[in-house]
């Protein structure tokens, strides 16, 4: 398994992709930054979270982009030849793309937070618990869509596991609209909690401080579903992978 | 004798394709095994299958003596270095980071690398990328691959295809030295028949996805070498010579027949004369492997 990781941290970070992706969001974070430095009052405290929204996307592309790489060029072939497990190689991209997903989020909370408030400044209500909680649920979802990347990249071959990793984020979003024709109260539930484009929005409600929309919603459950759907995408993409037959 | 690869009724299915049917294989320790097929017969998906790339639909196949089935086949697995259809490079890597990055994958030592690039004559690429290798490099490059896990077993997938002559003879005799001074067994697939019968110490023959048959190159040399074809006009007369000489034949045709084993044709035509019986036509066999596939294939063209 370390030689495993050893090569594909190498193939992950150190590659210009990786660097590119993760200069994107630091850019953001930047420029977050420069405009609110602007003697206005702006403060830190949901800055955390401005990225949240399409940090899935951005997961779904490197992640995927970096996990089709090894198909494309047949060199995950060299993996199982090698002697090694379809269930290490599958749980190394796993555990490489999650730390991928733990730096690009973390160097940017690093950003705002560390920078941010040394330069701008939190504001009088701004609690650091709360805070670290709602990164760290966050962390927990971009995980949820990371082990759903690693899924889909793993069970299909070349790019059409990255085009559907990168479209997560809008499908599970267009998913709701199926939402508008439910009216049984206990299927909403279920819908809600099966689709990790909700998770996003009630943490972030939560994280911000206001009223979660959907007054049924228990956040701490949500936690619990994103660990659900983390341990279940993964059985079900080491099953697949597994049994399938690679080119 | 000891068996490195074994394949037991081995079956791989597409769908409804039926691609491999029950196929039984034995790959004795130190052979070079040629294994002989048309395009789409199922040497490319049996190699997938016992590299692992590929599960089989039923039946089993053991490396080293451990099935398939066991827990223990990946530690085998890992006895063995393979090259299947295009090598798997690393094509923004040149050919010394390729190499780090299989020993990474193996957990070796970066020992070995200079060694194994000069013996595949990969050492003066410096720079290069492997995506601007030749195709021929590429080869090399995926044999190198094999080769870094000092491998028991080697698995060689058309490596010599698309190589130039003198690729081919290189390739030919880096294999050979293997084989001869590190002992290491290949198990190599090729449709250049005349190429492969330069190296092979068993074959296997393979059509439609089943076994024709297994035999050495030894067996191979006396069942196409040393048989004759001989055209009479009484074939009871030939018998009964043949059967004198202590020699074996096979009736073609009422006037014809294949006569095998060592003999001397004038004592033969001596013998026929003398019950009355004129030789026609009389013609070595000198069968090639390649002729000699057709023929188990009943004709056809190779691909």
């Amino acid at each position: 398994m370390l030689n495993l990781l050893s090569v594909t941290f190498r193939r992950a970070f150190f590659k210009k992709r990786f660097y590119i992706g993760l200069g994107f969001i630091l850019f953001i974070g930047d420029m977050m930054l420069f405009f609110a430095n602007d003697g206005s009052n702006a403060h830190v405290d949901n800055m955390p979270f401005a990225v949240v929204s399409f940090l899935p996307m951005l997961i779904g592309i490197t992640g995927g982009l970096y996990i089709s790489q090894d198909y494309t060029n047949n060199t995950i072939r060299n993996k199982i030849i090698a002697g090694h497990s379809r269930t290490n190689i599958y749980l190394s991209n796993l555990i490489t793309s999650m730390l991928g997903t733990l730096i690009i989020y973390g160097l940017y909370v690093l950003l705002v937070l560390g920078i941010g408030s040394a330069v701008i400044g939190v504001s009088d209500s701004f609690d650091m618990a709360h805070e670290m909680k709602s990164i760290l649920m966050f962390l927990g979802i971009f995980w949820t869509f990371t082990s759903l990347t690693v899924m889909f990249c793993m069970m299909m071959d070349g790019v059409s596991g990255t085009v559907i990793s990168a479209l997560l984020y809008i499908l599970f979003g267009l998913s709701t609209i199926i939402m508008a024709f439910v009216e049984n109260e206990t299927l909403i539930k279920i819908f809600v909690y099966l689709n990790p484009t909700l998770y996003i929005d009630f943490v972030e409600e939560y994280a911000r401080g206001t009223e979660i929309e959907a007054d049924f919603i228990d956040i701490y459950k949500i936690v619990i579903a994103s660990i659900v759907y983390i341990i279940a995408s993964t059985g079900l993409g080491i099953f697949v992978f597994n049994k399938k037959d690679i080119k | 004798m000891e068996y490195i690869l074994q394949t037991s009724d081995l079956c791989k299915n597409y769908g409804k394709a039926k691609i491999l049917k029950n196929v039984n294989i034995h790959v004795p320790k130190g052979s070079i095994y040629g294994f002989v097929g048309r395009n789409g017969a199922g040497k490319t998906t049996l190699i997938r299958v016992v590299t692992g790339l590929h599960t089989p639909s039923s039946g089993s196949y053991s490396l080293f003596g451990v099935s398939n089935n066991d827990a223990q086949i990946n530690t085998m697995r890992a006895k063995m270095g393979a090259v299947v259809e295009t090598p798997s490079i690393y094509p923004d890597l040149n050919a010394r980071q390729n190499l780090k990055m299989v020993c990474r994958i193996l957990g070796k030592p970066f020992d070995n690398i200079d060694e194994i690039l000069k013996t595949v004559e990969l050492t003066n690429t410096g720079k290069k990328k492997a995506k601007d290798f030749s195709l021929g490099m590429r080869q090399r490059l995926g044999i190198a691959f094999s080769l870094i896990n000092n491998p028991e077993l080697l698995v060689l997938d058309e490596p010599i295809n698309g190589l130039d002559p003198q690729g081919i003879m290189e390739v030919r005799q880096l294999l050979t030295d293997l084989n001869q001074k590190k002992g290491i067994t290949i198990l190599i697939s090729s449709h250049i028949l005349d190429e492969l019968s330069k190296l092979a110490t068993h074959y296997g023959f393979i059509d439609k996805g089943m076994i024709l048959k297994e035999m050495s190159a030894e067996e191979l040399h006396r069942s196409s070498q040393k048989s004759a074809r001989i055209t009479v006009d009484n074939m009871q007369a030939l018998k009964e010579v043949l059967d004198a000489m202590k020699l074996s034949c096979e009736v073609l045709s009422a006037n014809e027949a294949y006569i095998y084993g060592d003999f001397f044709v004038t004592p033969l035509v001596n013998e026929l004369s003398k019950r009355n019986c004129f030789v026609q036509t009389l013609s070595q066999n000198d069968e090639s492997l390649e002729s000699f596939f057709i023929n188990l294939i009943g004709g056809g063209e190779i691909a």
